[in-house]
């Protein structure tokens, strides 16, 4: 398995009277190029899922392996190392920084790499010329329509070259247009053999998973059809 | 354009990313900077000039007598009778006894120092590290000379061989200028005006055969601290004055008074301080949320401190060198206004002599670490905080 949890729980609020247990004993698997979709109804904890598989979060209970190693108990510096090297999240809100122009935004993971300015610029306009965003490089994001924005984020996961991708809901605020090259985007990655974890409400998406877990109150459970 | 080594290059990707955000948080940037050079302008002024006034005092020290005693009555400085030369004479080690007349004169809205000394008996200008600009000393008999320091030549507009008067209730007494002293002792000198002794025993209408004070001088400069005990012990109604006493004086007034515009600094650096911890903290949502952003990024916590490390750098460095200028322009320039009354007394009728400044390696040292490093402790463990948070924590600002 790439990807694997074992009584995996998080608990917010610990505690206290507002304590909420999003996620409750999640065990699962998943193995190297699998296209996983999380679905489930609003606040029923796909994204603190999400959140625990790309190590952006730590569990209350369980624990969470890369390649069968337990990561779940590493060290804060291991971790990110992890996610530096790995890892490429796209976040339901985009979280793209405003100060910056479109292709700053993209190169921002390679900020923190042995690389000039010309290197990532010239990297970050490559891959946004690939996802259509060739005449935006230059604007600040807020410049940019929400479908545009969607898109700088996408190419901010991918500029790494990362083997896992994780996507929160990533064509819930888009356009029909945008939403669908999304989607044959996601289906190019998984061509490509990337091991995609993917939450949405997005049917047209269900086609190209290979693993369909269904969350419902914190609980996960695999899809089986029908 | 040369490349970086590669091992360099992330580091220059910080920096750059950190000169960014100082324009990103121009709110935070404009207040730090603001709050900051103010701050830094005030200390760095009283710095300056105390460093500039102890260092004039040390070398007007360096030219003062060994030991320099006066008569007290009930607590007061009194005339002495000049037969006190004659006693203090006879100590062991002592070389040379010079008598002083001298009081204070008001001249076109500024008091200066009249002193007069008697010639023959005072050490030659040079023994006494005193030389002159221009001129000449008088010597033997000469009346109604005098050699003034440069500043008062300045202030009153008088050059070499012009006339100077100096009005009593009863008569009016004009001194012909024969010699200006050299500006580098200017403390000492700075309002002297030097006459005979006989000539101002009789305007600062003292009793025949009295004198202001007695400058002693020894053979073996080793033997002040004993010699001036003796003296005490022998006449307990004199007040005893070391040249190390009047450099301790020095030091400690104007010590004490840039101490008391250095608490006014502190109160000001505090708050600076608060400005900048709750601009990176709590009031900071977004500088919150862009340190999550960039943990889950992949950005280590040590890649964020060094991003912030350098970004409060930038700033600190910034602020310190425009406070300083301000200062240099302030002290030099404007003539240090409100801290030079301050560190010389508030008297309103001290003459208007420029004000010494000193800025040494040490004290430009000590005013960037005073604007850098609080201001390091105010952004980076706010940063640090943030950083080791979880990025999801973060992000969502909970």
């Amino acid at each position: 398995m790439k990807i694997a949890t074992q009584n995996l729980t998080k608990v917010y609020c610990r505690g206290k009277p507002a304590e909420v247990e999003a996620i409750r004993d999640a065990t699962l698997g998943i193995r190297e190029g699998d296209f996983c979709l999380l679905t489930g109804p609003s606040g029923s904890g796909k994204t603190t899922l999400l959140s625990l598989l790309a190590l952006l979060s730590r569990p209350t209970r369980g624990k969470i392996f890369y390649e069968n190693e337990e990561v779940s108990s590493y060290s804060d510096a291991w971790q990110t190392k992890i996610r530096k090297d790995k890892i490429g999240f796209i976040f339901q809100q985009y979280n793209l920084l405003p100060q910056f122009s479109a292709w700053e935004n993209v190169a921002l993971p390679n900020l923190c790499r042995q690389m000039s300015k010309a290197e990532r610029r010239s990297q970050a306009i490559s891959i946004m010329r690939s996802m259509g965003l060739g005449e935006r490089v230059e604007f600040k994001v807020a410049r940019l329509s929400g479908g545009e924005q969607q898109r700088v984020a996408i190419a901010r996961a991918l500029v790494t070259s990362p083997e896992f991708v994780f996507a929160d809901e990533p064509t819930a605020s888009v356009d029909e247009d945008t939403a669908s090259a999304i989607i044959t985007l996601f289906k190019n990655l998984k061509k490509e053999g990337k091991t995609l974890v993917v939450s949405t409400h997005d049917s047209s998406l269900i086609r190209e998973a290979t693993l369909h877990l269904k969350i419902q109150n914190g609980t996960v459970s695999r899809f089986n059809g029908s | 354009m040369k490349r970086l080594p590669r091992r360099f290059q992330e580091h220059s990707n910080f920096f750059e990313y950190a000169v960014n955000s100082l324009f990103t948080y121009k709110t935070r940037t404009i207040a730090i900077v603001v709050s900051l050079t103010i701050a830094i302008m005030i200390l760095g002024s009283t710095i300056f000039v105390s460093d500039g006034l102890l260092r004039e005092a040390q070398l007007s020290v360096e030219t003062a007598p060994d030991i320099t005693v006066q008569n007290m009555e009930a607590g007061r400085v009194v005339p002495m009778p000049n037969a006190y030369a004659e006693y203090l004479g006879r100590f062991l080690d002592v070389r040379r006894i010079v008598p002083r007349v001298w009081g204070y004169v008001y001249l076109q809205d500024s008091i200066y120092t009249l002193m007069g000394i008697d010639p023959s008996t005072t050490p030659i200008a040079e023994e006494l590290g005193l030389t002159l600009e221009s001129g000449r000393f008088f010597s033997g008999n000469e009346r109604n000379v005098a050699v003034i320091g440069s500043q008062v030549g300045d202030a009153l507009n008088i050059k070499l061989n012009d006339q100077v008067k100096i009005t009593e209730v009863h008569a009016v007494y004009s001194f012909t200028v024969i010699g200006v002293f050299d500006s580098d002792v200017s403390l000492f000198t700075s309002d002297l005006i030097l006459i005979d002794i006989e000539t101002s025993r009789d305007f600062l209408d003292m009793p025949p055969d009295t004198v202001s004070d007695l400058c002693i001088y020894l053979d073996d400069e080793t033997k002040i601290p004993s010699t001036a005990s003796m003296i005490s012990q022998v006449y307990p109604d004199l007040r005893v004055i070391t040249r190390e006493s009047m450099k301790d004086a020095f030091a400690s007034t104007y010590g004490l008074r840039s101490g008391y515009v250095s608490v006014l600094w502190y109160v000001l650096l505090i708050s600076v301080i608060l400005v900048a911890w709750n601009q990176a903290s709590s009031a900071s949502v977004e500088s919150q949320r862009e340190v999550g952003i960039l943990k889950a990024l992949g950005f280590s916590t040590s890649n964020i401190l060094e991003i912030r490390f350098l970004e409060t750098l930038l700033l600190g460095f910034i602020s310190a060198s425009i406070g300083i200028f301000l200062a240099i322009f302030y002290d030099l320039y404007l003539g240090a206004p409100i801290i030079r009354n301050f560190m010389l007394g508030w008297s309103a009728i001290y003459p208007n002599f420029p004000v010494p400044i000193l800025i040494s390696f040490g004290s430009l040292l000590t005013l960037y670490a005073a604007a850098i490093i609080p201001l390091l402790v105010g952004t980076l463990i706010p940063a640090w905080k943030s950083a080791i948070t979880e990025p999801d924590v973060v992000m969502r600002g909970s």
